[in-house]
């Protein structure tokens, strides 16, 4: 499969006032991202997440190493037309409303009048920001200006979505309808790449994960390989009764097993959450 | 065949009118002195606004700074400014000794140098600066627009603003003189100082907007001050340079004259003191002086940006 992202021996060195090296962010890290996955990179503070995708944008530049986006330079004007970035918190222009800052935006795109209308109807109603789209920015609420922040992305339908902590500060609700939109992403062929560090989040909605510490690469694979714990077996059955359960306890013992637990499977909080808001909002309405 | 950009075409063609302007400035009989004043001033303006406003991304971030401006504070401290114009014009006008005009016109004039200096400064020193503070250059970067085009599109925004504010004032300024002291005591002096003083603010927000691009806001704001204070100083630095006889010290005198904007070409305020007047050349000529440092300035800008790495302040 094609690969969206190449990273090879990246480094990058944060120097003081005198050029002597002060942090060393990101060291020697080789990564790729192919073509319509989902990549979550995972690490505590100050690993290297945030400056990784600083330097995917072009932010910064790196000491060392490179960086090939979809076969160019993130400094590429070319490369910037695919590519859409969701920061961790709402960076735009409070002094704008909803259809100013899309339309802002959709000028930075060479976006057609056009296309940029019907384009900016369709993510508003995406997003659920129809109703506030002549609101100020700086007026909405921390889940608005990140759905406002997710809008700008839609808008642009880029190939490659790069988003920082896309969930943080939501509710489970909104949290649960950004994680739609990305999968929805996915189904469309698009590539994302986020850093967070809600890891059931990551969990849920990536294909593969990288984990960085320090600035290095721990640990790279797919997530269902990476929790898959080999040498235990999950056996999940419906209509047994208490009897039949001692049964097979029986049954492991005898063929050489050893069985941990035996107990009822459990929802998510989340998704119980979910349930009961979204049943609650039906009957209300 | 690659595609030439925007900026490289621009700062090519700021080279270029330096080089053609030491080349005539060497050889004075090679163009007629006032068609050579047109024709610089015309170049130069086209340079400097019109064509990059062919540009859609720069007109898009020139809106955005002029609507930011209209929708902040700003305009209502302007709002304030007119009607304590208004009223020091009437007051003044009854008790002020001698040429009543004169003097309120002068008191109007200096008022007006610093509102505008202290709306310039303040406005363009943030401009870059407050971007990458605010961490809106990241989305903004994520888009195709290049570090230049900001920088230009920034600077066209900020000028456009204070331009606007200033005609805003100098039309309600003139007004007021008009409607106090009658048609005939109207002196198209006063029309020429507030021209001049709308280009001495272009020139300023171009330098802020430059250091912006390294300075912080605070640093900035005493920087470009001191600028303003030293290019209000020329002739007196001249002076101070003649009478020197250590050559370090006067070279880097000469070297400083050199350097810094010449404000004293936009101030008028002095001559309609003296009843003087300047002629269109005269402005002309300055305002093609303003626009040439201003290219300069921005070109300056759009090379430091380019490599600027935005997270680190």
């Amino acid at each position: 499969m094609e690969n969206v992202i190449e990273i090879k021996s990246l480094k990058k060195v944060y120097r003081d006032f005198w050029n002597r090296p002060k942090v060393v962010a990101v060291d020697g890290l080789d990564l790729s991202v192919r073509r319509g996955e989902i990549f979550g990179i995972l690490g505590p503070n100050g690993s290297g997440k945030t400056t990784t995708l600083k330097l995917l944008l072009g932010l910064i530049f790196p000491s060392s190493g490179s960086i090939k986006i979809m076969g160019v330079s993130p400094e590429n004007m070319e490369c910037k037309k695919n590519i859409g970035y969701m920061p961790e918190e709402s960076y735009l222009y409070g002094f704008l409303n909803a259809d100013e800052i899309l339309d802002f935006y959709g000028k930075l795109n060479a976006m057609p009048e056009k296309l940029r209308k019907k384009r900016i109807d369709e993510v508003l109603d995406l997003v659920g920001l129809t109703e506030a789209r002549k609101r100020r920015v700086e007026d909405y609420s921390k889940g608005m200006s990140r759905r406002i922040g997710l809008a700008q992305v839609l808008l642009k339908d880029p190939e490659l979505v790069l988003l920082d902590e896309p969930t943080i500060g939501l509710d489970p609700i909104g949290s649960r309808e950004i994680k739609d939109i990305i999968k929805g992403l996915k189904d469309r062929g698009k590539t994302v790449l986020l850093s967070s560090h809600l890891l059931a989040e990551v969990q849920t909605i990536c294909d593969r994960i990288a984990i960085l510490y320090r600035g290095k690469l721990v640990e790279e694979g797919r997530v269902e390989d990476l929790l898959t714990v080999s040498n235990e077996t999950e056996i999940i059955t419906s209509g047994l009764k208490t009897g039949e359960v001692e049964k097979l306890k029986e049954l492991v013992n005898k063929l050489g097993g050893n069985l941990i637990s035996v107990g009822h499977p459990k929802e998510t909080l989340e998704s119980l959450f979910v349930k009961l808001i979204r049943e609650k909002s039906g009957k209300d309405s | 065949m690659k595609k030439i950009k925007f900026p490289a075409i621009y700062i090519v063609i700021v080279i270029s009118m330096l080089f053609i302007t030491c080349i005539l400035q060497s050889k004075p009989g090679l163009m007629p002195e006032l068609y050579w004043t047109y024709f610089k001033a015309a170049a130069l303006f086209a340079l400097v606004f019109l064509v990059p406003l062919f540009n859609r991304k720069i007109r898009a971030i020139a809106q955005s700074v002029l609507k930011e401006e209209i929708r902040k504070k700003t305009l209502y401290v302007i709002l304030f400014f007119m009607v304590l114009l208004v009223g020091i014009i009437h007051i003044f006008g009854k008790i002020a000794p001698g040429n009543q005009h004169i003097f309120v016109s002068e008191l109007g004039l200096s008022g007006m140098t610093m509102f505008g200096l202290l709306f310039g400064i303040f406005m363009a020193s943030t401009a870059i600066y407050k971007e990458m503070e605010k961490k809106t250059v990241y989305v903004m970067l994520s888009y195709p627009v290049s570090r230049q085009e900001i920088v230009m599109g920034k600077f066209i925004g900020n000028v456009i603003s204070v331009t606007l504010f200033s005609c805003i004032l100098s039309v309600v300024f003139i007004l007021s003189l008009l409607l106090r002291f009658g048609f005939e005591k109207f002196e198209l002096m006063l029309l020429y100082s507030c021209i001049g003083l709308m280009i001495e603010f272009m020139l300023i927000v171009a330098i802020a907007i430059t250091t912006s691009t390294l300075l912080s806001t605070i640093s900035n704001f005493i920087f470009v001050f001191i600028i303003f204070v030293l290019g209000h100083m020329t002739e007196q630095i001249t002076h101070i340079t003649g009478r020197l006889e250590a050559d370090p010290i006067k070279s880097a005198g000469n070297m400083l004259l050199k350097i810094i904007p010449d404000f004293s070409r936009f101030e008028f305020k002095d001559m309609l003191n003296l009843g003087q007047t300047v002629d269109v050349n005269t402005l002309i000529s300055s305002f093609g002086y303003a626009l040439l440092y201003s290219a300069v300035m921005v070109s300056m800008g759009m090379l430091i940006f380019r490599k600027r790495e935005v997270d680190r302040l």
